[in-house]
């Protein structure tokens, strides 16, 4: 055997390169929004998690002497009721404590479900081509064309409303993103030579789309996930807030909006507490969302 | 001949990078002067800093680099000191123009040709809009654009990429320019076109008196077209000189291996040199001598100093060693033929039958279908052992027949033996271990997410062949044979340099040892001394393992240097076909004359010039 | 380009008929209106007598086709919450959500592009983050709820502005605002995405190398581009503004589709339901259509093949 050319990189300034792993790390701790993003949604799912513990009353038991009680810091707060209470005299505390739980539950569920919808449509247009993605591009336009919230209001209205009706409503209408970033992700790999180096040495369509493509959708999945969780979170508000979401005496922040409507004037932080509540958790995982885009793909910023 | 004016002095040139890893200088030092209607060659490798050093004469660096010198002057006028306003205004377009690398993208899709021709002239140049029109009408029709009339009004997409890049001469020339620059202006186009792009531009250069600094990576260019070359390195000029002086008598030992990599297309080819390592990064203060880490005369001195500047203004090198200590140098290309392998006899490996392909191109769902005849009676025989080369510009078919003979795409007609079978109803692992492919670009070829190991191990994993261990010792031995050393084994890509990627492509082919490798313009993207050390690899690859190669490729000089038998295509067919000697010699169809003469050559450059 | 603007609209069409299709079936098929209809506490003898009635019990395609002929020729059904003809309810309330939806729209442009285009200019300046956070916040606030803050503030705390209804100019004030600040994200950031894609462009270069910069480089080069895609999304939004107007007029209590979208859910009102959840998609679908044929008249691309 001759002795092949050396490779062409010495040993020394090898070691400077890190693994794509540890430079994703260090971009991570650097990444304010990020760190913002993971303390804020890591501190509610804990909540959620932790609800009967941390809960200081019970978040259906009603009491009617200690209606309408301002928070501690207004005049006429009480230290037992930290966030006062609401119209029939629940503690208000207790009640966004426990609608964490409701938020992170439909969030995560309907996340799920569109991501399943819209990576499966997404990989299979993306990778398969031709007539599958013509299809798969004309239900995008269909579902786009929906007024999705007044769908699934009428849905959710009609079938009945229960959390599992909303998850799986919301989820179902929810999977266009999904579907619009895998495809055309799924259809830049496929024209990448590795995959034609795979098909090249026998891999099978499974073997291809699940070590191939799959590994390299992940990081833009979990990235459109945290930003799907977000806006789901903000559909079941709404849908809450309009009266066919989630029913009382479950306490659901966008509910808890629309009852401290009423009492909007002269007991404001009804509205305030909630709203700020869920405006802390999307916010939370849209920094989550954009700061993982911008860790895992560093040169396609935004 | 009369001493002219200088229209163009250089001194000093610096060019610092903000990183987040601190502050690299891609440019240093960097002084050379250009008389009116002179010529200069800059040319380097990736990372050279040639380029950096054409958008900073013309101001158009990225946001994070600035800009340093000690003085620019143009026709005897400091530029440097201008305020970018007056410099946009009266000089960028007016007294220096520039030509870009890549035609297709370098014109604004969304307005018309004439529009864009002459705007600077009417804003900047005060020109009416009549005039500026007459004058654009008249270079369309000087560089060689039929109907100028009409395509003002036509827009970039309906033009091809070589009209694309006469259209960017004609703009560069609408406001009359003293200095030119020209950025690796063919390097995105075929080779025919750029035979034709080089010979406008010269033309015109000598009609319009234009001094011009050409940017290239690609010697051979050079050689037949400047007055004078700079070589660059690590972001400095390392030698420069007189073009022909140069090329033919080298002193920098980068220069010399430089230009031992480079395959000739003279004489029986030899193997070809190879200068080791990779181009440093070059953070903070560079103190020591930029090629010291690759340089095979290294001294300690080189390490610790600066090397001097030998020579004079004309001809100098950045170097320690003294001009007699450079002349009894051992040569830098070893003195050892390679004679690509004949076989003369035997039955065919691969054998393509009358193959054809069409491409049916339908504008949306209505749309009329077009059909392209991509390949039309395509056949071919590749004997055990030899290195068959398949030539052709784009779109000539040549990567579609390839995509075909792998079995990775169907033909419309015609049928593919490998080892006498047809390729399409042979079993997945059977044909994986007769033939496996390499492709051009290995930043694409190796997936992002696994390890080298998980890559090249991976045919062996599909058809799940032998354990663990067994596996891991078949990775090891072909990263052996193709030079990796075991320690990038749990690197990622990202984590290697465009010639290792190559290596490991390679490896990942060989781990099923096949018989036939099919090599898809296995070095196209790689820089010139890396290809060399690619086209070494694969020379000894193949007489240590008898493999038989099939080279996809548009460059000529490659296929000078490894191949045994050539077919040249244009559009869907092969014109001719034999033995690689005779056709590089004596070509009988016009297309492979057309084709053979527009190769430029290293070996002109000494006619050319003197 | 004829044949491109009748393949668009074929399309649209294909959509809108489509999109029709499912609603229905989603509304009178796969859920039971009658008992819906009926209310919770009906008997099923009720239940069925509805059912009979209003001819649910018959094949669902029959009664698709019936609906389908009646569109076609003008005729879009009975109220049966409002007891009125559809299409009569639909005029009536579709003026105030049609001026909403378009000043929603004149809002989202007048914020989001030249804030977008402010943060393309200088990327990752302190201006750039300060839009960005803008959008990350702005994304995260749920409508009703700033519209809820708005009338806090605007209409109690400074009385400003009106609160409900949809009587004068000033009434739109903030549902328009409301409305338009949900699309400002997502356009700002395809504003400045866009813009410094093709600030990075090569044709850009050449501009610069020709002695363009700054605002005529700008205006004259790179706005067009980066503006392309924004038309398309701009129709989009608008298109989305008419599904949006539940929130905004029930928080503001104008009286427009959206609120009669909601009355109508909540008076399990299927025909009108029925028929918003269509005129919605339509105007979805050629809003789709006219960006379309704007982007084919800014791009030359497109427009000679």
């Amino acid at each position: 055997m001759t002795i092949s050319t050396p490779a062409d990189l010495p040993a020394a300034s090898e070691a400077k390169t890190p693994t794509p792993r540890a430079l994703m790390l260090r971009r991570a701790l650097e990444h304010k929004g990020f760190i913002a993003g993971v303390v804020i949604v890591g501190t509610l799912i804990l909540v959620a998690l932790l609800a009967p513990w941390l809960a200081p009353h019970d978040p259906f038991a009603q009491s009617l002497p200690h209606r309408l009680l301002p928070p501690v810091w207004a005049e006429g707060g009480n230290w037992d009721y930290l966030l006062g209470t609401d119209q029939v005299g629940r503690d208000y505390l207790s009640r966004l404590i426990y609608g964490a739980r409701v938020s992170l539950t439909i969030g995560f569920g309907a996340a799920l479900i569109g991501m399943m919808i819209g990576v499966t449509l997404g990989v299979c247009a993306g990778y398969f081509g031709g007539w599958v993605d013509h299809s798969v591009s004309f239900l995008l336009t269909a579902q786009l064309a929906l007024p999705g919230l007044l769908l699934a209001m009428a849905l959710v209205f009609i079938i009945g409303p229960s959390v599992w009706v909303v998850i799986g409503i919301i989820g179902v209408l929810h999977w266009t993103y999904f579907l619009v970033v895998t495809r055309s992700a799924t259809q830049r790999l496929r024209s990448q030579d590795f995959v034609a180096a795979a098909r090249a040495m026998g891999a099978t369509r499974w073997q291809i789309l699940r070590t191939e493509i799959l590994p390299n959708l992940s990081s833009q999945i979990i990235v459109i996930f945290t930003f799907e969780l977000g806006i789901s979170i903000l559909a079941e508000s709404s849908l809450s807030f309009l009266g066919v979401g989630i029913q009382p005496p479950t306490p659901s922040w966008g509910l808890m909006i629309a009852e401290g409507k009423q009492a909007l004037f002269y007991r404001p932080w009804l509205v305030i507490l909630p709203g700020v509540s869920l405006f802390l958790l999307v916010i939370g995982a849209n920094l989550l969302g954009d700061g993982l885009r911008d860790i895992t793909s560093p040169q396609g910023r935004n | 001949m009369l001493d002219k004016r200088t229209i163009l002095s250089v001194d000093d040139l610096e060019v610092v990078l903000h990183t987040a890893v601190g502050d690299l200088k891609a440019v240093r030092g960097t002084s050379f002067d250009l008389k009116a209607g002179e010529a200069i060659g800059i040319v380097g490798e990736s990372g050279s800093g040639k380029s950096m050093t054409a958008l900073a004469l013309m101001r158009l660096l990225p946001r994070v680099a600035r800009l340093r010198a000690n003085a620019i002057a143009l026709d005897g006028v400091a530029i440097d000191t201008a305020n970018d306003r007056e410099f946009a205004h009266s000089i960028a377009g007016q007294k220096i123009s520039m030509i870009f690398q890549e035609p297709m993208t370098s014109l604004n899709p969304v307005y018309s040709i004439g529009r864009q021709l002459t705007e600077a002239a009417v804003q900047f140049a005060g020109l009416s809009p009549k005039v500026a029109r007459a004058r654009a009408i008249e270079l369309l029709e000087r560089v060689g654009i039929p109907d100028p009339v009409g395509r003002l009004d036509q827009y970039p997409h309906q033009l091809s990429g070589g009209q694309r890049q006469r259209v960017m001469i004609a703009m560069a020339l609408m406001n009359e320019p003293e200095l030119i620059i020209a950025d690796e202006p063919t390097t995105a186009l075929d080779v025919t076109v750029q035979a034709q792009i080089m010979e406008l531009l010269a033309e015109l250069r000598r009609e319009f008196g234009m001094a011009m600094i050409l940017i290239t990576h690609d010697l051979a260019v050079v050689a037949s077209t400047v007055d004078k070359v700079a070589v660059m390195y690590g972001g400095e000029i390392v030698e420069k000189g007189p073009c022909h002086e140069v090329l033919a008598n080298p002193m920098h030992p980068y220069t010399r291996g430089l230009l031992a990599c480079v395959p000739r297309m003279d004489g029986t080819p030899r193997r070809l040199g190879a200068i080791p390592g990779i181009v440093p990064a070059l953070l903070g203060e560079v103190d020591f001598c930029v090629f010291s880490s690759r340089c095979a005369h290294v001294r300690d001195i080189c390490r610790t100093q600066r090397p001097p500047i030998q020579g004079d203004g004309q001809r100098s090198y950045n170097c320690i060693l003294s001009p007699d200590e450079i002349d009894t140098l051992p040569p830098a290309q070893p003195n050892e033929e390679m004679s690509p392998p004949m076989v003369e006899t035997g039955p065919a490996l691969i054998e393509a039958r009358g193959i054809h392909k069409f491409y049916r191109d339908r504008k949306g769902l209505f749309g009329k279908t077009r059909t392209l005849h991509a390949l039309d009676a395509v056949s071919l025989q590749i004997r055990r052992g030899e290195t068959f080369a398949l030539v052709g510009e784009s779109g000539s078919g040549k990567t579609t027949l390839a995509k075909i003979l792998l079995g990775l795409s169907p033909a419309d007609g015609g049928d593919v033996l490998l080892d006498g079978e047809p390729v399409n109803a042979m079993d997945a692992r059977k044909r994986a271990r007769l033939m496996q492919p390499i492709f051009q670009d290995p930043y694409s070829s190796l997936n992002p997410r696994h390890t080298i190991a998980q890559i090249i191990a991976r045919p062996l994993d599909v058809h799940r062949i032998g354990d663990t261990a067994s596996r891991k010792q078949a990775v090891l031995d072909v990263m052996t044979r193709v030079g990796l050393p075991e320690r990038v084994l749990n690197n990622y890509p990202s984590q290697m340099s465009g010639g290792q990627r190559q290596r490991v492509a390679i490896a990942r082919a060989l781990i099923m040892k096949p018989a036939l490798l099919v090599c898809d313009e296995p070095t196209s993207a790689l820089d010139v001394s890396v290809q060399a050390q690619i086209l070494n690899l694969l020379a000894d690859l193949q007489q240590d393992l008898g493999l038989t190669y099939l080279l996809i490729t548009h460059n000529i000089a490659v296929v000078h240097q490894v191949a045994s038998r050539i077919a040249v295509m244009h559009q869907g067919r092969i014109v001719e076909m034999g033995e690689a000697r005779k056709i590089l010699r004596a070509p009988e169809h016009d297309y492979t004359r057309l084709l053979l003469s527009s190769v430029p050559e290293l070996a002109a450059a000494g006619s050319n010039n003197q | 380009m004829l044949k491109y603007i009748l393949q668009r609209a074929a399309l649209a069409l294909a959509v809108a008929l489509v999109v029709s299709f499912a609603t229905f079936m989603l509304l009178n098929y796969a859920t039971d209106p009658a008992s819906a209809l009926a209310g919770e506490d009906a008997t099923p003898e009720i239940v069925e007598q509805i059912r009979q009635t209003y001819g649910f019990d018959r094949p669902v395609f029959v009664r698709y086709f019936e609906w389908l002929g009646g569109v076609a020729r003008g005729d879009f059904g009975e109220s049966y919450y409002w007891n009125k003809d559809v299409a009569v309810l639909v005029l009536e309330r579709a003026p105030v959500t049609i001026a909403l939806a378009l000043s929603a729209l004149m809002v989202t442009i007048v914020i989001a592009i030249p804030l977008g285009a402010i943060a393309a200019l200088r990327p990752n300046s302190w201006a750039d983050r300060l839009a960005l956070t803008f959008a990350v916040s702005a994304q995260a606030i749920p409508s009703f709820w700033l519209g809820l803050m708005l009338i806090i503030l605007l209409g109690v705390m400074l009385p400003i502005l009106p609160i409900s209804g949809d009587s004068s100019w000033q009434h739109f004030v903030m549902p328009a605002f409301v409305l338009g600040a949900s699309s400002v994200p997502a356009v700002m950031r395809l504003t400045r995405t866009g813009l410094i894609e093709v600030m990075e462009s090569d044709y850009i270069r050449t501009a610069r190398s020709k002695g363009y910069r700054g605002f005529a480089l700008l205006r004259r080069h790179a706005m067009r581009n980066a503006l392309l895609p924004v038309v398309s999304v701009l129709a989009v939004q608008l298109g989305q503004k008419f599904g949006g107007s539940v929130i905004t007029e029930s928080v503001f209590a104008i009286n427009g589709l959206g609120r009669l979208a909601l009355q109508s859910i909540l008076g399990s009102d299927i025909p009108t339901v029925q028929m918003l959840i269509f005129i919605f998609a339509l105007i979805f679908v050629l809003m789709n259509l006219l960006a379309d044929l704007l982007n084919a008249a800014l791009d030359p691309r497109i427009r000679i093949t």
